[in-house]
């Protein structure tokens, strides 16, 4: 038969119990405080190391500094000084202060709505970080903004450009006309005189023929025949003068072609070179564009395809989609307004 | 802290039991979606836009018989068409035409539509005829509309204002006091601000032509107070210049010179270059040479 337990047992029990809870709670505190001091660095040993700034904007206490993408310390103190160059103070973790070189650069940047950083290159020098002077030397990272200012800058003078060459272009297009309507001229010149001449030749192989089935028949036409000849050559003569004149013309607009077409070739060239050399500045704009953006800007696309799948798969979902009413087909308002008539200003 | 959990519980459990949606037709969700891209191309402005994602709205309605959705298609492709027909003189005839059309697939078939997407068809046909300089037909089908519309008929105050507007033109301005002042009482009665300012703004103008001139700046003051608090910079600067004309009608030329001023500056601001160009001669009129 079990006793039952009296009243005053039970209370000790809890008792001990509420007891237990709270020193394990306690210790459980105690255990987080020293975690946050450690990962605060209170028990780490550090270096201080420092650089010389222009400005201090951007920079406070507490601005994490980062090596190799790590957080290997925190800024300590901002003071200007009596030349009004920024003296900032970094504390380092001791392990990490020793891999620094002589020639290690602190770079200050912020990346689009994230914190500020200082992130610290350890250099290449065979010589390690003054223990006396722990001094680095800084700079700056452009800003999005910066960049974008700059590429502004740098684009609209190149379009200025664009712009001109494209005028420039147009305006030519009067003297190339000009130049194929000559030469089309020239060419129909010569395929008449062509033509001309076959009618020539034949003529004269008919009479040649002719004058010869004559020959052998009467001796007394020979001088007719030679007569004709004559003629006949006397018109070949005109016929050649003619010709002349029209390759004379032809050789004239060659010449005007020759006149035009080195200077038009001349103005093609250095617009392409112009063309070019804008080409290449938009290459180099780009390029440079393209590494100084930061990631967030480039990733940009696919972050808002991202985030429009991950609110229409939301809305869709249940029961979400429960909660949501499908948007109705808005009707635009009727408004008297809309009469163009009611608009218009009186009439005086 | 039982009590809290369990109401907790219960809301989740509740969420969770509700009855599936009723699953809607990929037509009907494609018609929305092209109300919507419409409705953003006409805020800033693309009426082609607009055009092309209406007509496609209009297609996926009529795909399915969806004759609620196909009516407010057809009588927002009227309102771009009217629109083109104002921006573009030289196609002007063409879009009034198809804005027509538009309408009359709702008129002509009432079997299809209710009263209420019928007066709205009417009352942009009437609308369209008054911007065609057809005032008869302009009123026939306000009447038509106001015939078909269920009271209280929120269309009223626009249809009053109609009939103000042709009654002004037609010089008959008393005739066009006392309506515009019934659209205003409607108007503010079923707190409709844009057209409750559209009335004063015309009740000042006839008052104006009237000769009632204070009564004409009271109204047009009103009107002012509206569209300004409306945001609206054409009908703010239309506000003030009108406030010009009385004042020049009171033989006030400074005062009229400072609202044609005001009424410059807005519509310089608000990019509307016809109301520009108007009141840069009306202020070389009166005698003040603009600044640019």
């Amino acid at each position: 038969m079990v006793e039952p337990t009296t009243p005053s047992v039970k209370r000790e029990s809890i008792r001990r119990q509420v007891l237990a809870v709270l020193a394990l709670g306690a210790v459980l505190a105690i255990l987080l405080a020293g975690a946050i001091a450690q990962r605060h660095g209170m028990f780490a040993r550090t270096h201080e190391v420092y650089f010389l700034a222009d400005s201090a904007a951007g920079i406070a206490p507490g601005l994490s500094v980062r090596l190799s993408g790590f957080r290997v310390g925190s800024v300590t103190s901002v003071v200007l000084q009596s030349d009004l160059k920024v003296k900032v103070t970094m504390k380092v973790e001791e392990d990490r202060a020793a891999a620094l070189r002589s020639d290690a650069h602190a770079e200050w940047f912020k990346e689009q709505l994230q914190a500020a950083v200082i992130d610290l290159q350890p250099g290449i020098s065979a010589q390690p970080l003054s223990r006396t002077d722990p001094r680095l030397t800084h700079s700056r990272r452009r800003t999005l903004t910066e960049v974008a200012n700059d590429l502004r800058a740098r684009l609209a003078p190149i379009l200025d450009d664009m712009k001109q060459l494209s005028g420039t272009a147009a305006g030519s297009k009067g003297d190339i006309a000009a130049l194929l309507a000559n030469a089309n001229v020239a060419s129909q010149e010569l395929a008449g005189t062509a033509q001309e001449l076959r009618a020539l030749s034949s003529n004269a192989k008919t009479r040649i023929a002719t004058l010869g089935g004559q020959a052998q028949g009467a001796l007394g036409q020979v001088q007719g025949a030679l007569g004709q000849m004559q003629g006949a050559l006397t018109q070949v003569n005109q016929t050649l003068l003619r010709v002349d004149t029209l390759v004379g013309q032809a050789d004239k607009g060659l010449a005007n072609v020759n006149d035009k077409l080195p200077a038009l070739l001349a103005r093609t060239g250095d617009t392409l070179d112009q063309l070019n050399a804008v080409a290449r500045d938009v290459r180099a704009v780009s390029g440079a564009a393209s590494a100084a953006l930061p990631n967030m800007l480039r990733n940009a696309g696919p972050i808002v395809d991202d985030a429009r799948d991950m609110m229409s798969g939301v809305k869709t979902s249940w029961p979400v989609r429960n909660m949501l009413a499908p948007p109705p087909a808005t009707l635009l308002p009727i408004d008297s307004h809309d009469a163009a008539a009611l608009r218009e200003p009186a009439k005086r | 802290m039982r009590a809290v959990a369990a109401l907790l519980a219960s809301a989740v459990l509740a969420s969770c039991l509700s009855p599936p949606p009723q699953p809607q037709s990929a037509a009907r969700t494609s018609a929305q979606a092209h109300h919507q891209n419409g409705a953003r191309a006409l805020r800033r402005g693309d009426l082609n836009a607009a055009l092309a994602a209406y007509n496609e709205a209009l297609a996926a309605s009529d795909s399915v018989e969806d004759f609620e959705g196909s009516a407010t298609a057809l009588l927002n492709l009227a309102v771009v068409h009217a629109r083109l027909a104002q921006a573009d003189p030289a196609q002007a005839r063409a879009h009034l035409d198809a804005a027509h059309a538009r309408v009359d697939r709702i008129l002509t078939a009432p079997q299809r539509y209710s009263d209420t997407q019928r007066s709205q068809a009417a009352t942009r046909k009437a609308m369209l005829y008054l911007d065609a300089q057809a005032q008869g037909l302009a009123l026939h089908w306000a009447d038509q509309a106001r015939a078909v519309c269920a009271d209280p008929c929120p269309l009223a105050p626009t249809l009053a204002n109609l009939r103000a507007f042709v009654a002004f033109d037609r010089g008959e301005a008393a005739r066009a006091a006392d309506q515009a002042s019934r659209a205003a009482e409607l108007a503010a009665a079923m707190g409709q601000a844009t057209e409750h300012g559209n009335a004063l703004r015309l009740l000042g103008r006839a008052n104006t032509r009237l000769g009632k001139t204070d009564e004409a700046a009271q109204a047009l003051e009103r009107a002012l107070r509206i569209d300004r608090d409306l945001g609206m910079p054409e009908r703010i600067a239309l506000d003030l210049m009108h406030a010009g004309e009385n004042e020049e009608r009171r033989g006030r030329a400074a005062a009229a010179r400072e609202f044609y001023e005001r009424a410059l500056q807005v519509s310089e601001g608000g990019n509307l270059p016809n109301l520009v160009e108007v009141l840069r001669v009306r202020l070389e009129k009166t005698g003040q040479a603009t600044p640019r």
